[in-house]
């Protein structure tokens, strides 16, 4: 059973999504990330137990590395996907209240922006890590960040931004928000920003890759059953 | 003065700067990248540049933008769009990340191909013997607020090449280029663009 976990854990690092996938070259032909989800769950394995030892231990490996530039963009995408797959056969563990998510967190870029790729990135690790996430697209409007507040109370708020242009908008967008609700925790992330423009426009965190995001999340978290 | 020119470019004529890709990492998906780049081989760019003088053009820019600039007699007012088709085979990889990825960064290395196919193929035929070129500058980048754009969609026919503007002054077609190039005796072109820039915010340097 143990082995298994390990297995789902290594599948995820590697980026090994099922047995058809030809990624990683080593390791073509043998099971990936979702059958082996499928047959832990199939041999008994609590559904929470695969995710809280294989999906998020993994993923928060591969999010160490990727920071300390030891993996890179593709392959990070690639153990996103494994993940997710994964994700698909505990999907509904998570409808049925069996696993409790850990909060919700709504994404979005802000009013201007149309990068999508950094963000979505960031919802599937997020969603690996058993939060619920709310993807608000692109070119968000303070507003919709306003409506989404209002709509999930206990949601912390993403925003994100890839051009120095648009930091203005994310500028405006914090702040609108703090103005009608200024205890919600609002955390930023983007190629330009920095510790420095998280602080001077009032967020709360600057995230500058996912998993310091996650390590602040998993600070805050509300179980919801 | 105002002179229009139009035209369309096959993307397969291009030879963009597909240097991204040579980057780590990407070396295992290299078939998922070639087969991905002949879907958009086949698309035919649209684009519409007007030039006009020094006294007709009222723009606000960025410092660094006017700088950059300064001298310029004449302008080149461009857009270029991959069309909806472009977007429509971005969308389609919508639920694979990699896939979603390596779509949506060949449209920009493509889009940015046209633009410079606009700058140093097309602009050029339309211009005089001794005139000299600035680098190309776009709305959102170098400073230059986005929200320019719509005066910079002032100078061109309604819907340019079938591209509507967003309230956030966003282009769709999402795939499309829109900028302005300075003309003159005494302008210059920088080799190296981003390299004289010490914008450290600034995603391209960060990316290099």
């Amino acid at each position: 059973m143990e082995n298994l976990l390990e297995q789902i854990a290594l599948c995820i690092q590697r980026g090994k999504i099922d047995a058809v996938t030809a990624y990683p070259p080593d390791m073509k032909g043998m099971k990936g990330a979702g059958e082996l989800t499928l047959d832990a769950l199939n041999s008994g394995i609590d559904a929470n137990r695969i995710l809280s030892e294989a999906l998020i231990p993994a993923m928060s490996i591969v999010g160490d590395l990727f920071r300390e530039n030891k993996l890179f963009v593709p392959q990070v995408l690639m153990s996103a996907k494994a993940m997710s797959t994964a994700m698909v056969h505990l999907k509904p563990y998570f409808n049925s209240g069996e696993i409790a998510k850990r909060g919700t967190f709504v994404i979005g870029t802000v009013s201007g922006d149309l990068h999508d790729i950094g963000k979505n990135l960031v919802a599937m690790m997020v969603e690996g890590n058993g939060w619920s996430v709310i993807d608000l697209g692109v070119d968000v409007k303070s507003e919709k960040f306003i409506e989404a507040a209002q709509m999930y109370p206990d949601a912390i708020i993403g925003m994100s931004a890839l051009l120095t242009t648009t930091m203005e908008s994310m500028k405006k967008s914090v702040g609108d928000l703090k103005n009608n609700y200024p205890k919600r925790k609002i955390v930023v992330g983007g190629a330009p920003l920095s510790h420095k423009f998280a602080t001077e426009i009032g967020a709360d965190l600057f995230a500058p890759d996912p998993t310091s995001l996650i390590q602040y999340l998993n600070t805050n978290i509300i179980i919801q059953s | 003065m105002r002179t229009i020119i139009s035209g369309s470019v096959l993307l397969k004529d291009l030879n963009p700067d597909f240097s991204y890709f040579n980057k780590n990492g990407w070396n295992h998906f290299v078939e998922d990248i070639k087969s991905i780049k002949s879907d958009f081989e086949v698309i035919e760019a649209d684009y519409i540049a007007v030039l006009v003088s020094h006294e007709t053009l009222d723009l606000s820019f960025s410092e660094r933008v006017e700088k950059a600039l300064f001298g310029s007699e004449k302008f080149v007012l461009f857009v270029c769009t991959l069309g909806s088709i472009a977007d429509d085979l971005i969308q389609k990889h919508k639920d694979d990340i990699l896939k979603y990825c390596i779509s949506d960064s060949l449209a920009s290395i493509y889009a940015d191909g046209v633009a410079e196919y606009i700058h140093h193929k097309v602009v050029p035929n339309y211009l005089d013997n001794d005139d000299k070129i600035t680098n190309r500058y776009s709305p959102g980048y170098c400073g230059w607020d986005v929200y320019n754009q719509h005066s910079l969609f002032e100078y061109f026919p309604e819907n340019p090449c079938s591209i509507n503007l967003n309230e956030s002054a966003l282009m769709y077609p999402v795939k499309s280029v829109s900028g302005i190039i300075g003309v003159g005796k005494d302008v210059k072109f920088a080799e190296y663009g981003c390299g004289e820039c010490t914008n450290e915010k600034c995603f391209f340097l960060k990316t290099k």
